[in-house]
């Protein structure tokens, strides 16, 4: 056996006995004080959706899904916009997307989900602001404060991923005549994302794992749900466990795709 | 004297210059890289540029293709003047370019990197563009890596890679910038092969190198770059066998064990 094989059946090991510890002592916990686990809650009807408790769980967790696709794709497309204007020739472009990151950055989550819920959907333009509340307004402001926050880690990400391509590059491009447009689309980002996809994963499963700041708004969302579940129940040890679960679930389904992504696009030969 | 040069040779050298370059000046800050270069390159003719490290050599074949914008003075190529705002794509299309580092694109197949800029800039169908990438991949000798990445590729064959992409775009001058002063001594001969056939097939080229054999035997013209400046302007062989400055004396024998 290589030796990589044992460290990693060792690291099994070892992980494998804390593991059996940890459990023996938290059941040894529960009995002194007298707590009994009762997982069979999950299967009780629930009054807070159709089916069972966990269906409830479920429906939060697919609402966590949407809210967590739905930012991803948003806060990359602005990130990159902000991480190429960052480095733009123009002061102007540069200055506004140094100040975007500034302030999205150095401002609690919490807070601009609570100013795009109360403060900007009021003053949109009528017309969106009707669509709006036809549509779940709190999800929108939640996507929104999501998609901005996160952008602005990831145009940071996107800012150094540019600056660690070979300046050659740049030239040898220019030097075939490409425009500015398929320089940095065709040659420069597509080199910038593959040498910034572990950072700008780390960013996608924040986002993931923030939108459980949208229950503070009333979205029903994994986080949301599971807190209502336990104060139905009064089953705080088993919902809070459901609810890890369920992020564990979705950060390591989204890490999987991950590493799906980064071997489609690993190059032959480096 | 081969067979390329005589016909140059008899060719009247008062044609229309395809790059003049006029009194001119780079500075980078305070740093006074380039200070009045003078050069006339008629079509066809090769041209060797040498000199000492700093002298300014890249600065200035850098300026002809606009990587590098000059202060002060002209440069005309192909007739047209290179400044501000002014037909920049129009000259990147005719003058190709080759670095000491290769520069391919990484992440595209060696087809890619030579078929990318016909496609993009001259919108040239996919099929016809890829048609095309392979018979340059053919002329520099190798047709069979076309779907390698270059990472897959020897330095000297990724070099090659890179003087048939700059191919692709049909440029009326290539300029070349110590093309093979990062490569192993073996792979040296397969790139400068490549090179002498392209003097051979009559394109005009500005050839940055330390390689005196391949001046010998190709170059039509010698320059030599010192702080700055031309100070020599002469035939390979002339420099070689009887070079008039101290500078071109000490260079010579330091860098070739003359
Ligand atoms: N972008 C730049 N910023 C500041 N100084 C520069 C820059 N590019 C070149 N220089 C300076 O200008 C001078 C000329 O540089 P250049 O690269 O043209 O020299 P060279 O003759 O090609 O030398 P080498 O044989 O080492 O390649 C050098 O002193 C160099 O340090
Ligand atoms: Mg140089």
């Amino acid at each position: 056996m290589p030796r990589s094989t044992y460290q990693q059946l060792l690291a099994v090991l070892v992980l494998l006995a804390v593991g059996v510890f940890t459990f023996l002592r938290v059941r040894a916990g529960f009995e002194a004080n007298n707590i009994t686990l009762d997982w069979s809650i999950f299967s009780k009807p629930s009054p807070l959706t159709k089916g069972t408790y966990l269906t409830t769980i479920l429906i939060g967790m697919l609402l966590t899904i949407r809210l967590a696709l739905i930012g991803i794709v948003f806060a990359m497309l602005l990130g990159t916009l902000v991480g190429v204007s960052r480095l733009s020739q123009n002061p102007v472009v540069s200055r506004v997307a140094a100040a975007y990151v500034e302030f999205f950055r150095n401002t609690p989550l919490l807070v601009q989900i609570f100013f795009w819920n109360f403060g900007v959907i009021n003053v949109l333009p009528a017309p969106i602001k009707n669509w709006l509340f036809d549509h779940s307004p709190e999800q929108w402001a939640v996507i929104a404060a999501l998609s901005v926050y996160t952008s602005s880690y990831i145009a940071e990400t996107i800012r150094a991923g540019i600056l660690s391509v070979h300046k050659g590059q740049t030239e040898a491009a220019k030097s075939l005549g490409l425009s500015g447009s398929d320089v940095l689309g065709r040659i420069v980002l597509p080199q910038a994302f593959r040498a910034v996809l572990p950072p700008l994963g780390s960013q996608f499963l924040n986002l993931t794992k923030n939108s459980s700041l949208a229950s503070q708004i009333g979205v029903a969302e994994l986080f949301y749900y599971g807190t209502q579940v336990q104060s139905y129940t009064f089953r705080g040890f088993e919902s809070i466990t459901a609810i890890t679960v369920a992020y564990l679930v979705l950060s390591l389904t989204i890490t999987f795709f991950l590493n799906l992504l980064s071997r489609r696009l690993a190059l032959p030969g480096r | 004297m081969t067979a390329t040069n005589l016909q140059k040779a008899a060719s009247p050298s008062s044609a229309e210059p395809i790059i003049k370059a006029v009194d001119v000046h780079k500075n980078f800050g305070n740093f006074h890289a380039l200070r009045g270069v003078n050069m006339s390159v008629q079509p066809g003719e090769v041209v060797v540029i040498i000199g000492p490290s700093g002298s300014g050599k890249s600065t200035f074949i850098r300026t002809i293709n606009r990587l590098e914008e000059h202060d002060k003075g002209t440069i005309v190529v192909d007739g047209i003047e290179l400044k501000d705002g002014q037909n920049l794509d129009a000259i990147r299309r005719e003058v190709g370019m080759v670095f000491q580092s290769f520069n391919l694109f990484p992440h595209l197949t060696v087809l890619q990197n030579v078929a990318l800029a016909p496609m993009r800039v001259r919108k040239t169908p996919k099929a016809q563009a890829d048609k095309r990438a392979l018979e340059l991949l053919e002329r520099v000798g190798i047709a069979e890596q076309a779907h390698k990445f270059p990472a897959q590729l020897s330095g000297g064959q990724q070099q090659r890679v890179a003087i048939a992409r700059a191919l692709a775009m049909d440029p009326k001058v290539m300029l070349f910038d110590e093309p093979t002063s990062a490569l192993d001594p073996e792979m040296i001969k397969e790139v400068l092969d490549v090179m002498k056939g392209l003097a051979g097939s009559g394109m005009t080229m500005l050839v940055v190198t330390h390689e005196m054999g391949f001046a010998r035997e190709v170059a039509d013209r010698l320059v030599f770059f010192d702080e700055g400046n031309i100070v020599e302007d002469t035939t390979p062989d002339e420099f070689y066998n009887n070079p008039q400055h101290e500078r071109a004396k000490a260079f010579l024998s330091k860098v070739l064990g003359h």
